[in-house]
């Protein structure tokens, strides 16, 4: 073999750097070379500019084009813990770095096997290849098959702004290819938003609620009922001031007695010094009747509210004296059984509700429970018997945990998206037994196991299309979703999983086709500060360019759009910061013809980066439903009697059996007080503590709670010394469906029998072949049951768990998902 | 060639040009074929003539001839490439870039913006193709290779200089790299790869000394 030979097959052919010229040598790179390496890294020195995220407003240091260094802006109450994490994803080493393509779908296409997805067998395309591959096959589908052949239900909390969601991208690109199947709701609040419009006529946990400064002012007493204001209320889709931190400091000031009801001691609870009610997990429904009853029957309640401002009170009075479909009395007895919170306690619970004024609040995690549509109507229901909804201070709310939505709003607009879905271009009819065009977002494992399967879904009938791709962006449903055993078996009917994301999530893992988009940092942005209060908007402006191949969502789609054939309707010309723009002047001209605000124009926004709108006076003080108080005739409610409805004749017609037409106490399929447990605790897989969900996970922000680096476990002092587990200790969680390890956190801060996993841990199977293996890292839903609330919302259940746990013997694996190596520590 | 030997500068940026070959991007069909090469008429050859890397360099080439076919190593290493080096595991991974072995292991930190001033200095940037943080081992490597190969032409101080920085730049984390990839790899191919590097960089340099600080 000669020298040439050699060289030709050496490895050292491969050329990695190129020549710039002697000009470029001094300094100017980036003017000339491409996107990412050469405009990242111009010697452009330092600046200061304000960005956003979901953690809220910050300010980035740039140096020569690299973000170095974050702190938060002057104007959050709160800064959020997780914010470092704002600057990590951009610089993640599970960042997506190149299009990528499963090996065996670049050389089988739609045909190839699916049982290797998440093997990692990834080879690195061109965007050229990756984009021709996707919009070949949407056309393919389009064409052959029809739009029902597509799912579109993409899901997630996507990145922060105005302009760049790709959920609405996606959608409206499916729109003009001929359409998709689409999701409704989602796996917060889906039962809530199924019931809350048969009862108020809305979905009442959206906009503003009773603010803070009305709380401050006038209650006595406020009831959290699984709510956690402290945690949940760090992230929101707007940038979040996290006002309601303020808020518990003006409540401690007001001296406002507290009671948490809920399985686990809460920071919020801490915080406030509030009275900690341990109420067994999946009973609250009981608690909330046992609570009825006793005003009821001690002719506490308030007869007036009731009479004018509600409907059908005696169908559910009857139910609670046991006159009703159960023929059971709900007694605080039989409450106490259910719920072990004593009688005594329920019945002193009850006169204390109404003894002074008394703010009902309510989270979530109370209705994603099976016959999870019941809580919020018994909350109601519970509320309304008390008397004081639209009174200041009084009442109830149901979102006080999310959006600092006690926050008094400024004058100005809301800022409106950039983009919209459109509406679907009929290129092919879409016959009824082709499916439903829009599913529940919690049932599509049920899609994918069933095509074709009639089910009912709020009053209607439908029957599951049969799909045959879906396109993923701006969420991670190998997190979200329940039961991932079941859920990984069921993926494989995809002939196509697109993942278009920043970070190799567990699902960009499990997809065919991966496409790199940028984090917010790395384009322009709009977003205002405060869902409700409005208090400024922020010019996001990029702060750093994309690094690697990634690209803007909006570039991917339009893209997409132009090898459709429709990328000048899809874009209509337009730039990001052409729509940015365009929201800005919208919400100025709104604002000008109002005269309540004044706004600079367009440029100097821009350039400062920041308009502040002040909090008029005359807004602290707002009550919720104060109107239908006042006027129950001129402002009736959007229900068919225009009033509260204790009980629905709309959805007595409906005939479901596990949705009665009032408030009811069904029990589930699995919970701590059945009779025949197979695994005696049960599992409460809330929020996290510093994440939202999935998100930032792979940050250095786990540093802050991982446990044995992986995530915690809290499991009460006595179930862990039942058991032999210490602090700290790897543990394996696990029931019929699945087996996680975690790490052991022991407290007594959780009730005896409630063992907790936070939801959005990064799925990491042990062995990808097998199908019931161990997830080494924690992600809670391989364990969480995936069935339908109930007929009417269908949405998850995911605290109807039962598990057990135990130390985890023998040869701890390592976690895989996103760990930094050792050596990097 | 003993041990004690210098390894003439040409060798030793070939060296490290074939290393880079290897962090640089997966192996393709043709590249493992050629693996099933005698060791000193392969893509390693620059390696087998160095007597003290000789042995690790067989050992690498018989991870790959390991696999039996050539398709299943392909298939393998791609997927030990894409787990390690693109973060496609999540990944248990060995980043190959300096940042992520200094402070909190973020990328795109201080030796990014070092090395982005560094090549600028060389009249060098990342080729098209290769859209990779400056501090990128590949980057590092390329350029101490090129920057031999030039001094060994010039022989200016300025030159000298740079590579005595890159070579030190490189001692300091490709260690952490290669323990990394010990502990990470589940082919052994890239781990015994990283084990070359180091070993490389642990050779004395054929180069004169520095410019006194």
């Amino acid at each position: 073999m000669s020298v040439a030979d050699v060289t030709t097959i050496s490895l050292s052919r491969r050329s990695f750097l190129t020549a710039t010229s002697s000009l470029l040598a001094l300094g100017a790179a980036g003017s000339l070379l491409p996107g990412a390496v050469g405009s990242a890294f111009a010697a452009d020195g330092t600046k200061e500019v304000l960005g956003g995220s979901h953690w809220g407003a910050f300010w980035a240091t740039v140096e020569d084009g690299r973000f170095t260094k974050i702190r938060p802006w002057e104007g959050d109450y709160h800064p959020s813990e997780q914010l470092p994490g704002v600057q990590d994803v951009i610089y993640n080493a599970a960042r997506i770095k190149y299009p990528m393509v499963r090996r065996a779908y670049l050389e089988n296409g739609p045909k190839a096997e699916r049982d290797s997805r998440g093997d990692g067998d990834f080879v690195r395309v061109t965007w050229d290849q990756a984009l021709d591959l996707v919009a070949g096959e949407i056309k393919r589908l389009e064409d052959e098959e029809g739009p029902w052949a597509l799912y579109a239900g993409s899901y997630g909390w996507r990145s922060s702004g105005k302009i760049g969601n790709p959920q609405v991208m996606l959608k409206r690109m499916m729109n003009m290819a001929g359409g998709a199947v689409t999701s409704s709701s989602n796996y917060s609040k889906a039962a809530l938003e199924g019931i809350m419009p048969y009862v108020l006529g809305s979905i009442d946990a959206a906009g503003p609620q009773t603010s803070y400064q009305s709380v401050v002012e006038n209650t006595e007493l406020i009831v959290f009922w699984a709510s956690d204001p402290y945690k949940t209320n760090q992230i929101a889709f707007a940038l979040p001031d996290h006002e309601e931190y303020k808020w518990f400091e003006d409540m401690k000031k007001a001296d406002i007695k507290s009671v948490f009801i809920n399985p686990v001691q809460i920071e919020s609870c801490k915080s406030l010094g509030g009275e900690w009610v341990p109420v067994r997990p999946h009973s609250d429904v009981a608690l909330a009747l046992g609570l009825c009853h006793v005003l009821l029957t001690e002719d506490l309640y308030d007869k007036d509210f009731i009479n004018d401002y509600t409907y059908g009170f005696d169908e559910f009075a009857a139910y609670l004296k046991g006159e009703g479909w159960d023929k059971v009395e709900k007694t605080p007895e039989w409450a106490a059984e259910l719920t072990e919170v004593s009688a005594d306690d329920i019945r002193a619970l009850a006169r204390r509700l109404v003894n002074g004024r008394t703010m009902l609040v309510s989270g979530w995690s109370t209705q994603r429970m099976q016959y999870g549509e019941q809580w919020p109507w018994v909350f109601v229901t519970l509320a309304a018997m008390v008397g004081q909804v639209g009174l200041p201070g009084g009442g109830f709310c149901q979102n006080y945990h999310l959006y600092s939505q006690g926050s008094p709003s400024s004058d100005a607009p809301n800022l409106a998206p950039g983009l919209s879905t459109g509406t679907r271009q009929e290129k092919k009819e879409w016959p009824a037994e082709k499916g439903a065009k829009v599913i529940p977002v919690a049932r599509i494992v049920d899609m994918l196991e069933g095509p074709g399967k009639p089910y009912e879904h709020n009053g209607e009938a439908h029957v599951y299309p049969d799909v045959k791709m879906t396109y993923w962006v701006g969420g991670n449903p190998f997190h979200h979703h329940q039961d991932r055993n079941r859920m990984r078996k069921a993926w494989k009917k995809f002939e196509t999983v697109v993942v278009q994301d920043f970070q190799w999530t567990s699902s960009a893992r499990f997809a065919d086709i991966v496409l790199p988009a940028t984090t917010t940092s790395e384009r322009d942005e709009i977003e205002q500060v405060g869902t409700v209060s409005k208090r400024a908007y922020v010019a996001m402006k990029k702060l750093v360019d994309p690094v690697f191949e990634s690209r803007t969502d909006y570039a991917i789609f339009s893209d997409l759009a132009g090898r459709l054939g429709f990328g000048q309707a899809f874009t209509e010309g337009k730039s990001e910061l052409d729509m940015v723009r365009e929201t800005y002047e919208q919400a100025k001209s709104t604002a000008d013809s109002q005269g309540k605000v004044s706004m600079p124009d367009f440029d100097t926004f821009w350039e400062k980066g920041i308009v502040e709108f002040e909090i008029p006076e005359k807004n602290l003080r707002r009550v919720k439903y104060a109107e239908f108080r006042e006027d129950p005739l001129m402002n009736m409610l959007p229900t068919p009697t225009g009033k509260i409805e204790i009980f629905s004749k709309t959805i007595e017609k409906f005939g479901y059996d596990d949705c009665p037409p009032h408030a009811s106490w069904i029990e589930p399929v699995e919970w701590l007080g059945m009779k025949d447990k197979t695994y005696p605790l049960q599992l409460n897989s809330n929020h996290p503590d510093y994440r939202m969900h999935s998100q930032l996970n792979a940050t250095v922000v786990r540093e802050l709670y991982a446990v044995a680096d992986r995530e915690p476990c809290v499991i009460n002092t006595q179930d862990a010394a039942k058991r032999g587990i210490s602090d700290g200790d790897v543990v394996r969680v696990f029931n019929g469906r699945g087996q996680i390890l975690a790490g052991a956190v022991i407290s007594d801060d959780i009730r005896p029998g409630v063992l907790q996993v936070q939801e959005g841990g990064w799925y990491d199977p042990l062995d990808n072949a097998d199908p019931n293996t161990l997830c080494k890292y924690g992600d809670v839903n391989v364990l969480t049951i995936d069935i339908g609330t109930s007929r009417l919302a269908q949405a998850t259940s995911a605290h109807t768990c039962m598990v057990d746990v135990e130390k985890f013997e023998g040869d701890v694996p390592e976690v895989d998902v996103f760990t930094a190596p050792a050596a990097a520590e | 060639m003993n041990h004690t030997d210098t390894i003439p500068g040409p060798l030793y940026a070939e060296a490290l040009a074939t290393l880079s070959g290897i962090f640089g991007a997966p192996l393709d069909k043709g590249d493992v074929e050629n693996f099933y090469l005698p060791l000193d008429q392969g893509p390693l050859a620059a390696l087998a003539v160095i007597s003290q890397l000789n042995g690790t360099a067989e050992g690498l080439r018989e991870r790959v001839r390991s696999f039996g076919e050539t398709t299943k190593a392909e298939v393998e290493l791609n997927k030990a490439f894409c787990l390690l080096f693109l973060g496609a595991g999540g990944p248990k991974s060995a980043p190959p870039y300096e940042s992520a072995y200094v402070g909190n292991g973020r990328l795109f930190q201080e030796p990014a913006g070092i090395m982005a001033k560094l090549l600028r200095q060389q009249g060098l940037a990342p080729s098209a193709d290769f859209p990779e943080a400056p501090d990128h081992l590949v980057l590092e490597l390329s350029l101490l290779q090129e920057t031999l190969r030039l001094a060994g032409l010039t022989e200016e101080q300025a030159d000298i200089d740079v590579i005595h920085n890159l070579h030190a730049r490189l001692n300091g984390w490709v260690p952490d790299f290669a323990a990394a990839c010990a502990a990470f790899d589940r082919t052994g191919f890239y781990a015994d790869a990283a084990r070359l590097l180091e070993s490389l960089l642990n050779l004395p340099l054929p180069c004169p000394e520095p410019a006194a600080a």
